[in-house]
């Protein structure tokens, strides 16, 4: 399904943090949101799931999403990993927690599921029955993803999944959201981490100051002096 | 053959705190909130079931006592809606609908104390005479912890509200209806307190003043070896009816009605009620 | 509530801070002007139970009077609620002595409210018309003893009433259960200290807390005490409901007496076939074997809609009476608490919805001797009164 974002605002009380953002993304094309600290990529992404207070159209192939819930965003098909993995229940085991994310499908579709996440991650298979609050930070972005990707989203709003692992765990996450590229849904991917970003993204919007500052393809990010410029906010 | 004889009175006295201290852990591990009205649920339950009689009465006091609860859902509905998320504010605010219970029934049923006739036999166990209505309490609170123990253990029910009570946004993104699970623990924590009016009704008798010290009582039992399971509950409400039957056996009775205090003092002394003490614990 | 009281509720919030307990009195009536009348009653909280039916007496006789008192003199009363709460029968005292201007106060209700408020009437210097049994209440230790007038038994009379009663058959051993307060723990220290002169033995004690709901423990501990009779010192009805049930239930078969808080219609109405043979002190029988005076309060109970509960109508009536009365005995003059006071050391015999005579005295402020008391025996849900 396409997601398409139109003339999209959002804000905290009477502080808008996000305005006038608009973006397309279409199934299996991965986008990614560029932008220092403050830019505003937490709350765009938040705002999509119905987390935050937002105005404007958001439409999955035509459908409108903006006036629904998260609650029922997370049924019309928009998942959300947010960051620092709080989409996780940490004191419930590693299959509760996919469980929890498997309710969503119907009963005969979970247990097929349930084979394909964990042939995505099979880490996550060796440690069902370990709180979730117990795995290493990579582990947990794993079970974060597979939670997320357990009631076959459209949409899969990725939050700075790299905040706080360690660098050798970075190649590793990287090529878990590469295999996710076969399911054919549209991911939007917010990170700092230009460099990770360029390994996954087919294009790319930056954010400064709420707003969009400049978009492109994948080859931009490739390029050293753009992707530290794009992190110091200085993308223009 | 005494002290056997305290401790198996004290098992039998307990499974009332049993009662109402369920309720307390099963709201704290959804809602990380106290329902200080639960002992007013009981006295509501107990006061229609006196009054309408019969098995009817039994049904009206356990519909009354929902109905308490619903009221103190339908606050904490509204204290949500007005942008309140403090847990303590919620805590505080089922203490005022407790003292409205207990002035709804006083200017209803006047000072009166309820009570009711169950059983006219007694059962001797190894020399010591126990009321039917004593077995029955155990057995009630055995049964609602164990159905209890079931569904939050291992249902996906159970799996909902452990994860309502841990990260609320977690389960928003998760599509768990958070609002729903948190009110039907409220409701439920309504109907084990009607059970616990009911049985007290007819084991010892309460009256319109009994709510505050039936809920510090399951609270105190609630606590004392960690609110986030109602197995533990169990074991508080029992440990708290046999040591207060020691303590009115050996002791001067003072003794015996500070034991719910001393449970509560021994749990803030020693252990972190109350701090978020589980990682990712992000409500 | 009236409208008085709620006014002046507010007044308080107002200036209360500021004139406070220092003020002086201010109050009083002129010859023609109505004499105000506080009753600060405990109308919510544990003691509701004997607040109630007080309130309620004095509101039907107040009425049945035309708010006159019997030589004509006008009245208004002036109704607070001490909600059980001895800081809050102070405060309320304090309100209705310097802000309402009575010049005479029926209640507090309980007896720690009573020494509570006592100071304060000393000070302000308005007599108390005290409607509890608490033997402190009438002690002449008290700075505020010339203050106090009781309208009620007091305890060590009532205790050995029961005692008597106790010592009648062959009853030697007595085991005693009293709730935890300074009214339980007074009624077992007298029975301790009586029980030797009428050839008993206090061999046992146990206690419980208001809250308790299973007394099995302690019925326990008085059966295997080897008692012959065991006498209840509770005013809360769900502790004797909750004892009585315990005694049967582990086979504490031996008569058991109970002073005059279980004397309530609605505990014998509500208790079960475990209460039959109770017996309790009561002041008169109002509510099922009322003699002559006691039923002309009853009737003028029912007929304003009210069922006549026990003994607290009758101490709340007659504390009524006994204002009023002294009143009276001030024809033409003008109205003070002072003179209230002293008209009130000069009452002997006035008119009452009781069996005993009320008599103070400057050397007695107790007023009721035991004339007045009876000892019920609970059955079929019915108290009968024994001869």
């Amino acid at each position: 399904m396409t997601l398409e974002v139109t003339d999209f605002s959002a804000r905290y009380g009477r502080i808008e943090v996000c305005r006038g953002i608009g973006f397309t993304v279409a199934p299996g094309e991965f986008l990614v949101v560029l932008g220092a600290n403050g830019a505003g990529k937490s709350t765009l992404l938040g705002a999509l799931a119905g987390l935050v207070t937002s105005t404007g159209e958001i439409t999955l192939d035509g459908t409108r999403l903006d006036a629904a819930p998260a609650r029922r965003r997370a049924g019309m098909g928009v998942a959300l990993v947010p960051e620092g993995r709080r989409n996780l229940f940490a004191p419930l085991t590693v299959d509760e927690n996919l469980q929890l994310g498997l309710r969503l499908l119907p009963a005969g579709e979970r247990e097929a599921m349930r084979a394909e996440l964990l042939g995505l991650f099979p880490i996550l298979a060796e440690r069902g029955r370990q709180a979730a609050g117990m795995l290493s930070g990579g582990e947990q972005q794993m079970l974060a993803l597979a939670v997320a990707l357990a009631r076959r989203p459209a949409v899969l709003l990725l939050d700075e999944p790299t905040q706080g692992l360690a660098p050798i765990v970075l190649d590793e996450l990287a090529a878990a959201i590469r295999r996710l590229r076969p399911l054919g849904l549209a991911l939007v991917l917010a990170e700092q981490n230009v460099r990770f970003a360029a390994g996954l993204a087919d294009r790319y919007v930056a954010l400064r100051g709420g707003e969009i500052v400049q978009a492109g393809g994948a080859d931009e990010l490739r390029d050293h002096r753009f992707a530290a410029a794009s992190l110091l906010g200085a993308a223009a | 053959m005494t002290f056997s004889e305290f401790i198996l009175r004290g098992v039998l006295a307990g499974s009332i705190y049993v009662l109402l201290a369920v309720p307390m852990s099963l709201l704290f591990s959804t809602v990380r909130t106290i329902d200080f009205a639960v002992g007013a649920y009981a006295l509501v339950a107990a006061a229609v079931a006196a009054s309408v009689g019969g098995v009817l009465g039994i049904a009206a006091g356990l519909g009354a006592a929902v109905a308490g609860s619903a009221a103190m859902a339908l606050i904490f509905l509204l204290l949500k809606r007005f942008g309140c998320h403090n847990h303590i504010i919620y805590a505080l605010a089922s203490f005022g609908v407790a003292t409205a219970l207990a002035s709804a029934v006083l200017w209803q049923y006047g000072t009166q104390s309820f009570v009711r006739d169950s059983f006219s036999q007694f059962w001797s166990l190894a020399g010591i005479r126990i009321s039917p209505q004593g077995v029955l309490n155990l057995v009630t609170a055995l049964v609602a912890v164990t159905i209890l123990y079931v569904v939050i253990q291992r249902s996906q029910l159970g799996r909902m509200m452990r994860a309502a009570a841990v990260n609320v946004m977690g389960s928003e993104l998760a599509g768990i209806p958070v609002e729903l699970i948190q009110v039907g623990t409220y409701l439920v924590g309504g109907l084990l307190g009607g059970i616990a009016g009911l049985l007290i009704l007819f084991t010892a008798g309460l009256d319109y003043s009994a709510p505050l010290s039936l809920t510090l009582s399951g609270f105190a039992a609630a606590i004392v070896f960690g609110i986030d399971n109602p197995f533990r509950a169990l074991f508080g409400g029992l440990a708290m009816g046999v040591a207060e039957a020691l303590a009115a056996g050996y002791t001067s009775g003072m003794v015996t009605s500070m034991v719910p205090f001393l449970f509560l003092l021994i749990v803030l002394g020693t252990s972190r009620f109350g701090d978020a003490t589980v990682a990712g614990d992000r409500t | 509530m009236n409208k008085t009281t709620c006014k002046s509720w507010r007044r308080a919030a107002a200036v209360g801070a500021t004139l406070g307990a220092l003020a002086l009195p201010l109050a009083a009536a002129a010859a023609d002007a109505p004499v105000k009348i506080g009753t600060v009653l405990s109308l919510s909280g544990p003691a509701a139970v004997f607040g109630l039916p007080e309130r309620d007496a004095i509101n039907v006789v107040a009425k049945k009077l035309g708010f006159k008192s019997p030589g004509g003199r006008p009245f208004e009363l002036v109704l607070h609620d001490d909600k059980s709460n001895p800081t809050e029968a102070a405060r309320a005292v304090t309100q209705v002595i310097n802000n309402d201007k009575v010049v005479v106060v029926v209640g507090p209700s309980t007896g720690s409210g009573i020494l509570a408020a006592g100071p304060i009437a000393s000070r302000l210097k308005v007599p108390l018309i005290a409607p509890a049994g608490t033997m402190a209440v009438g002690d002449r230790k008290n700075e505020f003893w010339p203050w106090v007038f009781r309208m009620a038994i007091n305890d060590a009379t009532s205790i050995e009433f029961i005692l008597k009663d106790m010592a009648k058959s062959k009853a030697k051993k007595v085991g005693v259960l009293y709730q935890e307060d300074a009214y339980g723990k007074t009624g077992v220290d007298l029975a301790k200290e009586i029980a030797p002169k009428l050839g008993l033995e206090v061999v046992e004690t146990v206690s419980a807390p208001y809250s308790a709901t299973d007394l099995t423990a302690q019925a326990t501990r008085l059966r295997n005490a080897g008692v012959d009779t065991v006498f209840l010192q509770v005013s809360i009805a769900a502790l004797g409901t909750s004892f009585l049930k315990a005694a049967r239930q582990i086979g504490l078969d031996k008569p058991i007496y109970a002073n005059a808080g279980l004397a309530q219609r609605s505990f014998a109405e509500n208790v079960g076939p475990e209460a039959d043979g109770l017996r309790t002190l009561s002041i008169g029988n109002l509510p099922f074997e009322p003699i002559a005076e006691e039923k002309e309060l009853s009737d003028l109970l029912k007929a304003d809609g009210k069922v006549p509960q026990g003994w607290g109508e009758i101490v709340g009536a007659n504390g009524l009476l006994a204002a009023l009365a002294a009143i009276d005995a001030q024809a033409g003059k003008e109205i003070t608490g002072e003179s209230m006071r002293t008209a009130l050391e000069g009452l002997c015999g006035f008119r009452s919805y009781a069996r005993g005579k009320i008599c103070y005295s400057p050397d007695n402020h107790d007023g009721w001797d035991g004339s007045s008391l009876t000892i019920v025996e609970i059955r079929d849900k019915k108290m009968r009164t024994l001869d």
